[in-house]
């Protein structure tokens, strides 16, 4: 067992144990910071497959970025996370029927196939692969992503500024 | 017991398994919007996961392109998560000020 | 390197028989006694010193001879004091905040450049992993901040967020610059670049004039990233008794004290590393320099060297910690509307607008700095 191995358990086991407590917890902000251990689990893993720039990718805009923002939302909206905030027992029956089926019938495919050896060890300089692929066979959609972020960032300005059509009515008070 | 493991693909397909369906548990048992869009996370997180692990199986065969095209997927993934993000959030803060709730079962006057 | 290669490589370093997540445990322990905690208490009583000579007064002088053991004396008294928290304080979140901001400080040190042979892990994303382990000090400031149940704590985490996440976007897109410039993300690299190599190759703050502005708009983005006056909005005294941070004692207010430093010697090597040259100095090239000693028939010249790099480094950024702590004692601390305005309103455009300049430069230029242009421009005449 080398280190990487370990690092690989440890990635897997931090992000089972944190996405459970993301799906179970009744604690909206304890959701939230397992969320940030899963996401943290989720970039160990991108290290260990090789993608060095997707790891640091993740980090900096998931997890200083979305997980922020969650955390603002979950706190502005004040009484949120004083409220237990599952389903009961008697809603949750067939979510947990369908989530167990799915898992193991996935589990099953899992073992039951040989999938073969990965080729993680040829340690290659991601980043400039990447910036090849985004502004060659990749630019169009790397175009359509940042119209779509621009267009997305407006749109969430707009939606999110408190009441800018009623300020006309009641002379610029609010 | 773990020795090579990093090298087969199973555990990486075995975590985005588990992500995908705590994720999916957490869109359907959440009572709460911003719940809810964590679950969708997971389930992003979880396709990430398998483009990365799927492309670090054929990467430089020859099989494969010479662009990195499992990771330049997920890297859309997340700039993609980003903006669902705030949109997303932007919508929670507006309905939660006009009804102080944000059970999205409850949100359904523009139910037709 | 990449991240999977250096993680690969430990297992030469582990000694057989450890099992690996001591191995973990022990070098991050390692980490905070023997590197982090002599840094920032030797920072705090440097700190002391120079506020005392600004405002005219002696500092600390009765531990030791100028007061020099007065850190120590800090450091023993923070261990020892009673750990107290608020009565409804959310115990697990209050435990991990500290964490996550030390974590986030000090794990930005493995790529930091000590010398050509000192660093940590010369990863090829460097500067990108220093930005984005940077990136976990908002969190720990924000959870910190509510998990302490109290107003003022929660006021200034949120505003210590907003502030770090605003100001992560010039910081980023001003050493974006630099990485256009260099074509490179290494910090070996990027320093190696600057080398004097007698073509006229120079550090990268003068290799042109967008770059010269881009270190400006990086050292006020870095000043806010740390939460140092004029932007230490988040534990505004005078309005926040002590902001996000209020409800700590003991140890775990000084790990936030300790990441606060932390954070600024890691911006100042980074700004020393990536625009003022590194290692390198001005007309000389240390890796030329030969004394020819030599100890048991070894050349003792690698380590010379490396002990002048070290020395070079950390002069140049100490000088950027000392205007840092000059700052803290010659501004007034700005207003919340006006920390926005001056990210979102100026320095983002201004960096935007350098990142274009320079990208133009090298494209017109083929990558000449400014320096070879005019000594090409003297030689042709």
């Amino acid at each position: 067992m080398s280190f990487l191995d370990f690092f690989v358990v440890f990635c897997f086991l931090g992000g089972v144990v944190c996405s459970a407590v993301v799906a179970l917890h009744p604690n909206i902000l304890y959701a939230a910071v397992a969320l940030i251990g899963s996401l943290l689990a989720v970039a160990g893993v991108y290290a260990s497959l090789g993608a060095d720039f997707l790891a640091a990718a993740q980090l900096i805009i998931y997890v200083g970025g979305v997980i922020v923002v969650i955390l603002f939302a979950v706190m502005m909206s004040e009484s949120i996370y004083k409220r237990r905030f599952l389903d009961g027992v008697k809603k949750m029956f067939l979510p947990t029927i369908l989530s167990i089926a799915l898992m193991l019938g996935m589990f099953k495919l899992l073992v039951s196939t040989n999938w073969g050896e990965l080729r993680i060890p040829n340690y290659e300089n991601t980043t400039i692969r990447i910036g090849q692929a985004l502004t060659g066979p990749y630019a169009l959609i790397f175009e359509y992503v940042a119209i779509v972020l621009l267009f997305g960032l407006i749109g969430a300005i707009v939606v999110a500024r408190p009441n800018i059509l009623k300020k006309d009515q009641d002379g610029g008070n609010s | 017991m773990f020795a090579g493991i990093a090298h087969n693909l199973t555990i990486y397909l075995a975590m985005s398994t588990v992500f995908f369906v705590f994720g999916l548990f957490t869109i359907l048992t959440r009572r709460n919007a911003v719940g809810v869009f964590m679950g969708v996370e997971l389930v992003l997180n979880a396709a990430a996961i398998n483009f990365v692990a799927f492309y670090a199986l054929k990467a430089d065969s020859a099989q494969s392109s010479p662009w990195l095209d499992g990771q330049i997927f997920s890297l859309f993934i997340i700039v993609l998560a980003a903006i669902e993000a705030a949109v997303a959030l932007a919508i929670v803060l507006r309905v939660f000020g006009a009804k102080k709730n944000i059970d999205p079962d409850q949100v359904m006057e523009l139910r037709g | 390197m990449s991240l999977a290669e250096f993680l690969s490589g430990l297992n030469d370093f582990i000694p057989p028989n450890v099992p690996f997540f001591v191995f973990s445990i022990a070098a991050a322990v390692i980490v905070i006694l023997g590197f982090a905690m002599p840094i920032g208490g030797i920072c705090t009583y440097i700190e002391r010193k120079v506020a005392a000579d600004f405002q005219e007064r002696i500092g600390p002088n009765r531990v030791g001879p100028f007061g020099i053991l007065q850190f120590f004396a800090d450091g023993i008294k923070m261990f020892l004091k009673e750990d107290t928290a608020t009565k409804n304080a959310d115990m697990f979140i209050y435990n991990l905040a500290p964490g996550l901001v030390t974590a986030g400080a000090l794990g930005a040190f493995a790529a930091i450049p000590f010398s050509k042979y000192v660093i940590g892990a010369d990863l090829d994303i460097g500067i990108f992993y220093v930005m984005a382990l940077a990136s976990l000090v908002s969190l720990g400031i924000l959870l910190g901040a509510w998990s302490s149940e109290n107003k003022w704590s929660l006021l200034g985490g949120m505003r210590g967020a907003a502030q770090i996440v605003s100001y992560e976007i010039p910081l980023g897109i001003a050493l974006l610059s630099v990485v256009v410039v260099s074509g490179q993300m290494s910090m070996i690299k990027i320093v190696d670049g600057q080398a004097w190599l007698g073509s006229g190759s120079f550090w990268y703050i003068f290799h042109n004039p967008f770059l010269f502005l881009n270190f400006f708009v990086y050292f006020v983005a870095a000043l806010a990233e740390c939460n140092r006056t004029p932007f230490d909005l988040p534990e505004a005294e005078s309005e926040l008794v002590s902001g996000f941070n209020t409800e700590f004692s003991g140890m775990r207010f000084g790990l936030y004290a300790l990441a606060e430093f932390a954070d600024v010697i890691m911006f100042a090597c980074v700004a020393a590393a990536i625009f003022l040259g590194g290692w390198h100095l001005p007309f000389v090239n240390i890796e030329n320099i030969h004394l020819g000693w030599s100890l048991a028939g070894k050349s003792l010249d690698p380590l010379i060297q490396t002990l002048f790099m070290i020395l070079i480094f950390l002069g140049k950024a100490s000088v950027i910690v000392f205007v840092v702590m000059w700052l803290r004692w010659t501004l007034p601390r700005l207003r919340v509307d006006q920390l926005m305005d001056l990210c979102w309103k100026y320095l983002i455009p201004i960096a935007f607008f350098n990142l274009v300049g320079a990208s133009l430069w090298v494209w017109i230029f083929k990558g000449q700095s400014m320096i070879e242009l005019i000594s090409g421009m003297m030689g042709a005449g």
